[in-house]
């Protein structure tokens, strides 16, 4: 049980980042959990957690394509993450400022707490792939953070 | 001061706490881990040596076949007399969650403790019939005493050893059990050996008193495996 409250909390947490709204990110959470187990019987460590992570990225979409066709910003205002300090704001904002790539990468390895192993089987590339992409994406954001702190 | 750029990544984007979390989770239908699974997650538990012994015993069978294949009594005195180590580490593996516990915290949130000793007896059990069957056909095949006697000249120490030592482990904690436990062993091993060089061929007697001694060994390993599960239950108040 344990085990799967962590994971719920790491996908919850990859979806509050997309969405900006803690009861949509649940929404879509569960419902990852939902599809996950209506097709597999257990959750393993590494092959698995990318599945998830793959399913709640879908539904992110789903919920960005519903969200544009049937406007209903109301149901769902956009929330703010717990801590703002200065050095808070500008790493986001720094992320911000990455390319898709770059930032799926920083999304899955930091804010969906993925392994490199887990994060490149979502992403659908090597592991070393993902390695380098995620040490770029980090050059990355420090050149951004240079300017900005 | 040093930035951590890993570190305020993680802390720059907590979330508020989920609301439903626990709820959705009490309710999901999820697949709980099958007992069998169960088991096979205990073998990463078990401690390295107590798979080396029983590959040692195994060796020293063959070992013996090898370099001395004209003494025959020796084979069989050689692996009896190995028998009782790893009856003695069975037995403080299957104690182990008792006396240290630490180790098994993880399991023992998701099972109750007879579930995890249980889990552990089937392991070592499986592990050491697989040893004992070994050596009783490399015996039955190598010693003039045929499979049978071959069986009953390995399973007596074995029975024996593992029955005082749990015996033993239900009573004496910690590394004193260890020391009487092996001490157990080693009379038994010794008392092989002795019996090795009196008249112990075959007659009648030695098989009917080999036959009682195991006889009795079964039975103390039995009430005491029983007593580990059981006593257990009654201790935690766990009902399945």
């Amino acid at each position: 049980m344990e085990e799967l409250t962590k994971t719920y909390d790491k996908i919850y947490r990859f979806c509050f980042y997309k969405v900006r709204n803690s009861a949509a990110a649940e929404d879509i959470a569960q419902e990852t959990f939902l599809k996950y187990f209506a097709q597999n019987t257990k959750i393993k460590r590494g092959e698995d957690m990318a599945y998830l992570y793959t399913i709640a990225k879908n539904l992110c979409i789903d919920y960005f394509r519903k969200k544009q066709a049937e406007e209903l910003p109301e149901n769902y205002p956009s929330e703010e993450f717990s801590e703002n300090s200065d050095t808070k704001i500008a790493v986001r904002a720094a992320l911000e400022k990455l390319d898709e790539r770059h930032k799926e990468i920083i999304l899955l390895r930091y804010l969906g707490g993925a392994s490199v192993n887990e994060a490149a089987k979502a992403m659908g590339i090597s592991r070393f792939a993902a390695y380098r992409l995620e040490r770029a994406a980090l050059a990355e954001m420090k050149y951004y953070l240079k300017g900005a702190l | 001061m040093k930035f951590n750029i890993k570190k305020e990544l993680i802390e720059a984007f907590i979330p508020p706490e989920p609301q439903n979390r626990d709820g959705f989770l009490k309710s999901l239908p999820y697949p709980k881990l099958t007992y069998p699974e169960f088991v096979m997650s205990q073998i990463c538990y078990i401690r390295k040596r107590v798979w080396l012994v029983s590959i040692i015993i195994l060796l020293a069978g063959i070992g013996t076949v090898c370099i001395i294949p004209d003494s025959r009594m020796a084979l069989v005195w050689t692996i009896s007399a190995l028998i009782p180590l790893l009856a003695v580490l069975t037995a403080a593996e299957i104690s182990r969650s008792d006396i240290f516990g630490m180790s098994e915290i993880e399991a023992g949130c998701r099972f109750a403790l007879p579930q995890v000793i249980g889990a552990r007896m089937i392991i070592l059990g499986i592990c050491n019939f697989a040893v004992i069957a070994s050596a009783t056909v490399i015996l039955g095949i190598f010693s003039p005493f045929g499979i049978a006697r071959s069986a009953l000249y390995i399973l007596t120490p074995y029975v024996s050893v593992n029955g005082i030592s749990l015996a033993i482990f239900g009573r004496v904690r910690g590394q004193d059990g260890v020391y009487l436990s092996s001490a157990a062993a080693l009379a038994v091993s010794l008392a092989g050996v002795i019996l090795s060089g009196k008249e112990f061929s075959g007659g009648m007697s030695a098989n009917f008193f080999m036959t009682a001694v195991c006889a009795a060994g079964v039975i103390l390993m039995i009430v005491q495996s029983k007593k580990i599960l059981v006593g257990k239950d009654n201790y935690y108040g766990i009902k399945d």
